[in-house]
C-alpha cells in the first residue's frame, strides 16, 4: 500500500467520524424539539407556589462600571420577597471605577439590608475566586450567579422557587440567551448557539447524565456548593467544571428554558474579542479534560459524553479545517462513490445550517423582533467562517495551554442587549480588551409584560401547579 | 412494530399481530402462486436485472451507457438482492430472483398499509380489508409481481407514510420519514406527484410546537437524499447537457437533458378527450382487471376526502391517488404500470369508506333502538370481501394470473440459444433475455453470450460502434417478440431493422421467434423475407 493511498484511507475514516459527530450535533441541536412534551417547559408558566426559598444573588463584577448599576438594580426589582432575596456585589479592590459605581448605586437605593458590596484583595483577580468570596459570606438557603451584564427575567427566582420547592433538585441552571443577533457578522451564529445549547443540548446532556453549567443563572443548595469546595480558582471555566462537581456527586439537577424567562447577554463587542472569549473557554474546557474529575462521573455513558463536550471544539476545528480536503479530493480522480462518500459531511453541515435559520425564526419569533430576513442569510453565508473562528479559537487554547498562559483574557460588556443607551465611559486601561463603545439598540418590540405587576406584592399569585418539573 | 396495547384479559388471538400474519399468509399466496408463469417477463424488468447484473459484474450503473433514466437505487437494490439471496440463480433465472425480492418487499408493503390503517381507525376489520384488497386484486397482483421500480418505490412510500402516522410528533420519525421518502423519489421519479399529501401529512401529524423544526427538518432532508442523485451526475460531469456553457464542449449524456426530454414526452389529449391515452389504458387495464378497486376505489377516494375535512388524517389517503390522476389528467404519456402506486391508496379509502359506513349503520341502529349487528363487524367485512372475492374468480383474468404459463416459451427460446449457438454469436435480443444469456445458467457449463445486446439500445450509433455491430450484417440471430417487432417497425430501429428483413424463422416458440439473419445473400426484395407473424 502506497503512502498516498494509506492516506486516502485515513481520510476516510475521518470523513466517518466527521459524519457521525455532525449526526450527533444534528441530534443535540433538536433534542429539544423531539416531542412536544419537552417542548412545552419552553413556555412561561402561569402561575408560581407562593416563594419558600430564600436566595443570594451572587454578582461578580471587574470593569463594569458601564453595567453594574443596572444589573444590581434588576436584579432587586424581581418579584420576590426582599427578606428572602440577598444581593451580593463582589469586586477586586483595586477595581475602584465600579467599586464607585457600585456604592453610588446602594446609596441612591437607600442602602437596602440584602444588598452588599464584597471587597476582596487577594489573588488570583478572577470570577471564581470572587465567587468563592460571595460564598463564604452568603446568607441564604440557595445561591444563584449572575454576570454583572446580565439581564435575569423578574419571574426567576419565582421560577426557582417553584422548582426547589416542587421537587428533589439541588442545582438549577436556566436558559441564557445571547440577544443582539444582528450586531456583528458572528452575532447570528452565537445567538444561535446559544440558543441551541440552552434550549436543546443541555436536555440531552442532562439525560446523559453529565451537564456543563453555564456561567450564570445557576442556582445550588448553598450547603451544596460549600461541601463541593465552591468553584476551581485555577480553572478558566469554573461554570464547566462545577458541572461535572455536580454530576460527579449525582446532585439532582434541573434544566429550564422558557424563551420568556432567559437571562439575556450579549454577544462579544467585535471578532477579537469573541476569539478572546472562545480561547478561553476551549482552554478551561482542555483544563477540565487534563484535571481528569470527569473520569469519575457516575456512568460510561457521562463519562464518554463529558470527553466529548470538553474535546469537541478541538475535534471541531479538525473537522473544519479539513472540510477544504474534501473539495480538493472531489477534483481528482476517485471513484465517484467515494467521493459522494466523502460529501455525507458536508450535505450534513448543510442540514445544519437550515435548522439553524429555522431556530432563527422561531428565536425570534420567541421575543418578538421582526422578521430575520436579512440575519437568515448572514447565517448562511457565515456558516462555514464562523466554524473557522471557533477552530482559530481551539488552536490557539491548545497554544496557550502548551505555553503555560492560564490568565482571563475577559469578554468586555458594552450593554448591547439592553434597552438603554449605555452611558459612554471610556474603557479601563486594564490588561482585557479594549472596548468601543458601540451604540446599543433596542432590540425588543414587544414589552416584557412585568411591568403591569407590582414589584413586591405576591398576593396576586396564586400558589399551585407549576409547569417546571 | 408498535400496535395498539391490548388488555391483559383478552387472548392471544385479538392480538393484532394475528390477523397481520393471516393477510401476509393470504398475500404470499395471492402473489406467489404461478409467479414464476404469470406474467411475461417484459422489457422493462429485463432492463432492471440487467443493469443489476451489470452493477455486480462491471461496477457500472448501465451494462450500456447510463444516461439517467431513473436514477439507479432501484437495481442497486436489485443487486444488492443478488449478493445476499446467494447469486443469480438461487430461485432460477435472475428475472426469477429478482420477482422474488419483489415478492418480499410486496409482503413489506402489505404489512406497512395494515401498520397505516391501523394507525388511522385502531380498528382490525379496517385494516384486514385494506389489506385483503391490496392482496387478492388482479390489478394489484397482475402488476405487482414484475420487477418494477413503481413496486420498490411503493415500499419506500408507505413506509414514508407509516413513519409519520407512527408516534407521532416525534422529530426522528420525521427524519426517518424524510429518509425513506427520498429513497422513494429516488427509486421513481413520480413520486414527486404525491408530495401535496405527504407535505399535508406532515404538517398535521406535527405538534404545533415542533411544525416550524420539524416541516423544514422533513424537506431539507428528503431534498438531500433527492440532490444525492443530481450530485453523482455533476461529479461525472454528467449534469448538464454538453455543448451548454456549463456541459463542456465533450460528448455525454446528460441529467438535464435527459428529464427535459422525459417531460417533453406527450400523450394525445388530456381525459376531456375520451380517445385519450389515459381512458384507452383505463379501460383496456384497469377496468378489465378490476372494477372494485378502479371504480370503487375512486369513489372512495373522493368520499375519503370529502371525509378529511373532519378526519385530519384520512385527506391523504385520498389525495395519493387525486395526485396521480391529476398527474395522468394533464395528458401526458399514461403506461399501464402507473397505477401502481396508487393501489395500497385505493383499497385502503375503500376500507376507511367501508369503516365510515358501518359507524353510520350503527348509529343508525342505535338510533332506532336495534341491537347492534347480529354478526359483528367482522361479520358485515367478511361478507364484504367473500363477495367481492366472488366477483374477482368470475373476472376471466383472475384464472389467467393463476394458471396461465406466459414465461414458458420465453424460456425455452433462452435454452434454444445456449443449445444451438456458439458462444460469440452476435444476436440481438428482446430486453428479458439478457442478463441469463450474459451470465450463463450454471447448466450451460459456463458458456454465455457476451455479445447479445437489446435493440433499443444498439439503436445508438456509439453503442454500435463500441458493440461492433454497426450495420445489419454484423447481426447474426434475433430473439423476437412481437412487442418488439412493434417497435421497430414504429421507431425505425437500426440496424435490427434491417437485420429482421433479411432473417429467417429457425425456431418458434409461440410468440417468441429465433431468427436468422441471411447475411451470405444478396438484398431481397421485402416481399420474399418472412415476415413472421
Amino acid at each position: 500500500m502506497t503512502i498516498g493511498s494509506l492516506v486516502l484511507v485515513l481520510y476516510f475514516l475521518l470523513s466517518a467520524a466527521m459524519s457521525a459527530q455532525s449526526v450527533f450535533r444534528l441530534y443535540m441541536m433538536l433534542y429539544a424539539w423531539r416531542d412536544p412534551d419537552q417542548l412545552l417547559e419552553s413556555q412561561e408558566p402561569q402561575s408560581y407556589p407562593a416563594p419558600q426559598k430564600s436566595f443570594t444573588a451572587l454578582l461578580p463584577a471587574r470593569h463594569e462600571e458601564r453595567v453594574i448599576q443596572q444589573t444590581i438594580q434588576r436584579v432587586y426589582d424581581s418579584i420576590y420577597p426582599k427578606d428572602l432575596l440577598e444581593i451580593i456585589v463582589i469586586c477586586e479592590s483595586g477595581d475602584t471605577g465600579t467599586i464607585d459605581k457600585v456604592n453610588e448605586k446602594i446609596a441612591q437605593m437607600g442602602n437596602p439590608a440584602n444588598v452588599r458590596l464584597e471587597i476582596f484583595e487577594d489573588r488570583p483577580i478572577n470570577k471564581p475566586h470572587g465567587l468563592n468570596k460571595g460564598l463564604a459570606v452568603a446568607k441564604n438557603e440557595i445561591v444563584v450567579v449572575f454576570d454583572a451584564e446580565d439581564e435575569p427575567h423578574a419571574k426567576i427566582f419565582l421560577a426557582a422557587n417553584a422548582v426547589f420547592s416542587g421537587s428533589d433538585a439541588r442545582v438549577l441552571q436556566s436558559g441564557v440567551q445571547l440577544m443582539d443577533y444582528d450586531n456583528h457578522w458572528f452575532s447570528v451564529l452565537n445567538v444561535l448557539e446559544y440558543f441551541f445549547w440552552f434550549k436543546s443540548s443541555l436536555h440531552f446532556f442532562h439525560r446523559l447524565g453529565f451537564v456543563p453549567l453555564g456561567g450564570n443563572t445557576i442556582f445550588l443548595y448553598r450547603e451544596d456548593l460549600l461541601s463541593l469546595g465552591g468553584w476551581d480558582e485555577k480553572c478558566l471555566t469554573e461554570d464547566a467544571d462545577l458541572g461535572v462537581k455536580v454530576c460527579r456527586a449525582r446532585l439532582p439537577l434541573q434544566i429550564i428554558y422558557a424563551d420568556a424567562m432567559v437571562t439575556k447577554e450579549e454577544t462579544p463587542t467585535n471578532t477579537g474579542a469573541f476569539i478572546r472569549q472562545r480561547t478561553r473557554w476551549c482552554q478551561g474546557f482542555l483544563q477540565i479534560f487534563l484535571k481528569g474529575e470527569w473520569r469519575q462521573l457516575p456512568s460510561l455513558t457521562s463519562k464518554l459524553l463529558a470527553l466529548y463536550v470538553l474535546v469537541f471544539p478541538l475535534v471541531q476545528a479538525l473537522f473544519m479545517a479539513l472540510l477544504p480536503v474534501s473539495f480538493f479530493l472531489a477534483t481528482i480522480k476517485l471513484p465517484v462513490p467515494l467521493v459522494m462518500f466523502l460529501y455525507i459531511p458536508l450535505y450534513l453541515l448543510f442540514i445544519q445550517s437550515v435548522m439553524q435559520v429555522t431556530g432563527l425564526y422561531e428565536f425570534t419569533e420567541a421575543h418578538g423582533f421582526k422578521i430575520p430576513f436579512r440575519s437568515a442569510i448572514v447565517s448562511l453565508a457565515t456558516f462555514l467562517p464562523y466554524q473557522w473562528l471557533l477552530g482559530y479559537a481551539a488552536g490557539r487554547a491548545v497554544y496557550r495551554e502548551v505555553k503555560g498562559q492560564t490568565n482571563w483574557e475577559k469578554t468586555g460588556h458594552v450593554g448591547a442587549h439592553r434597552r438603554e443607551e449605555p452611558k459612554a465611559v471610556p474603557a479601563p486601561a486594564m490588561p482585557m480588551p479594549a472596548v468601543p463603545a458601540v451604540p446599543a439598540r433596542d432590540l425588543r418590540l414587544k414589552p416584557e409584560g412585568v411591568e403591569d405587576i407590582r414589584v413586591g406584592n405576591h398576593e396576586h399569585l396564586e400558589p399551585g401547579e407549576s409547569l417546571w418539573r | 412494530m408498535a400496535l395498539n396495547s391490548i388488555p391483559a384479559k383478552k387472548s392471544w388471538l385479538s392480538h393484532p399481530i394475528v390477523p397481520l400474519l393471516l393477510i401476509l399468509a393470504v398475500s404470499l399466496a395471492a402473489h406467489a402462486f404461478n409467479m414464476r408463469n404469470y406474467p411475461t417477463f417484459d422489457q422493462d424488468e429485463g432492463t432492471y436485472v440487467r443493469d443489476a447484473w451489470a452493477v455486480i459484474r462491471t461496477g457500472n450503473l448501465s451494462a450500456y451507457i447510463y444516461i439517467y433514466g431513473h436514477s439507479p437505487v432501484g437495481w442497486l437494490l436489485i443487486a444488492a438482492w443478488f449478493l445476499v439471496s446467494g447469486g443469480f440463480w438461487t430461485f432460477g433465472s435472475p428475472l426469477d430472483s429478482a420477482r422474488v425480492f419483489i415478492l418480499l418487499l410486496h409482503l413489506g408493503s402489505t404489512a406497512l398499509l395494515y401498520g397505516i390503517a391501523m394507525r388511522l381507525t385502531s380498528r382490525k376489520e379496517v385494516a384486514i380489508l385494506a389489506c385483503i384488497l391490496f392482496a387478492v386484486s388482479p390489478l394489484a397482483v397482475a402488476y405487482q409481481r414484475r420487477i418494477n421500480l413503481d413496486n420498490m418505490m411503493v415500499f419506500w412510500l408507505l413506509l414514508s407514510f407509516y413513519l409519520l402516522l407512527h408516534n407521532q410528533n416525534n422529530l426522528g420519525r420525521i427524519t426517518l420519514s424524510a429518509l425513506t421518502l427520498g429513497i422513494a423519489l429516488l427509486t421513481k421519479e413520480t413520486a414527486l406527484f404525491f408530495m401535496p399529501a405527504f407535505v399535508y401529512l406532515v404538517w398535521v401529524t406535527t405538534h404545533k410546537a415542533q411544525r416550524r423544526m420539524g416541516i423544514p427538518l422533513w424537506i431539507t432532508v428528503a431534498a438531500s437524499v433527492v440532490s444525492t442523485y443530481i450530485l453523482y451526475a455533476a461529479l461525472k460531469g454528467e449534469l448538464f447537457p454538453a455543448g451548454s456553457l456549463l456541459g463542456g464542449t465533450g460528448k455525454h449524456v446528460s441529467l438535464i437533458e435527459t428529464y427535459m426530454w422525459q417531460g417533453s414526452r406527450t400523450g394525445n389529449g388530456s381525459i376531456l378527450n375520451s380517445d385519450s391515452l389515459f381512458w384507452s389504458t383505463a379501460n383496456n387495464y384497469w377496468l378489465s382487471f378490476d372494477k372494485v378497486l378502479s371504480i370503487g376505489g375512486a369513489v372512495a377516494a373522493l368520499a375519503v376526502i370529502v371525509a378529511g375535512f373532519r378526519k385530519k388524517l384520512y385527506l391523504p389517503v385520498g389525495l395519493v391517488p387525486l395526485c396521480l390522476f391529476l398527474y395522468m389528467a394533464r395528458g401526458g404519456v399514461v403506461f399501464d404500470f402507473y397505477i401502481i402506486p396508487a393501489i395500497p391508496f385505493l383499497s385502503l379509502a375503500i376500507a376507511l369508506t367501508t369503516g365510515m359506513a358501518l359507524d353510520g349503520l350503527q348509529r343508525l341502529r342505535s338510533r332506532v333502538s336495534l341491537a347492534p349487528f347480529p354478526a359483528g363487524r367482522y361479520g358485515l367485512v367478511g361478507v364484504m370481501i367473500i363477495g367481492v372475492g366472488l366477483y374477482y374468480l368470475s373476472e376471466p383474468i383472475t384464472a389467467e394470473i393463476y394458471t396461465a404459463n406466459r414465461t414458458a416459451e420465453q424460456r425455452e427460446a433462452v435454452e434454444w440459444i445456449a443449445q444451438n449457438l456458439p458462444t460469440n454469436t452476435k444476436i440481438i435480443i428482446d430486453g428479458y433475455a439478457w442478463a441469463e444469456l450474459h451470465e450463463g445458467r450454471p447448466e450451460w457449463g459456463g458458456k454465455n453470450f457476451p455479445n447479445t445486446h437489446f435493440y433499443w439500445n444498439l439503436s445508438d450509433p456509439d453503442t454500435q460502434v463500441r458493440m461492433g455491430m454497426t450495420k445489419w450484417q454484423d447481426v447474426q440471430y434475433l430473439l423476437v417478440s412481437p412487442i418488439m417487432v412493434l417497435d421497430l417497425e414504429r421507431e425505425n430501429l437500426e440496424p435490427t431493422l434491417d437485420a429482421y428483413r433479411h432473417s429467417e424463422l429457425v425456431a418458434k416458440f409461440d410468440e417468441v421467434e429465433i431468427r436468422k439473419v441471411l447475411t451470405q445473400q444478396p438484398d431481397q426484395p421485402e416481399g420474399v423475407v418472412a415476415w413472421g407473424r
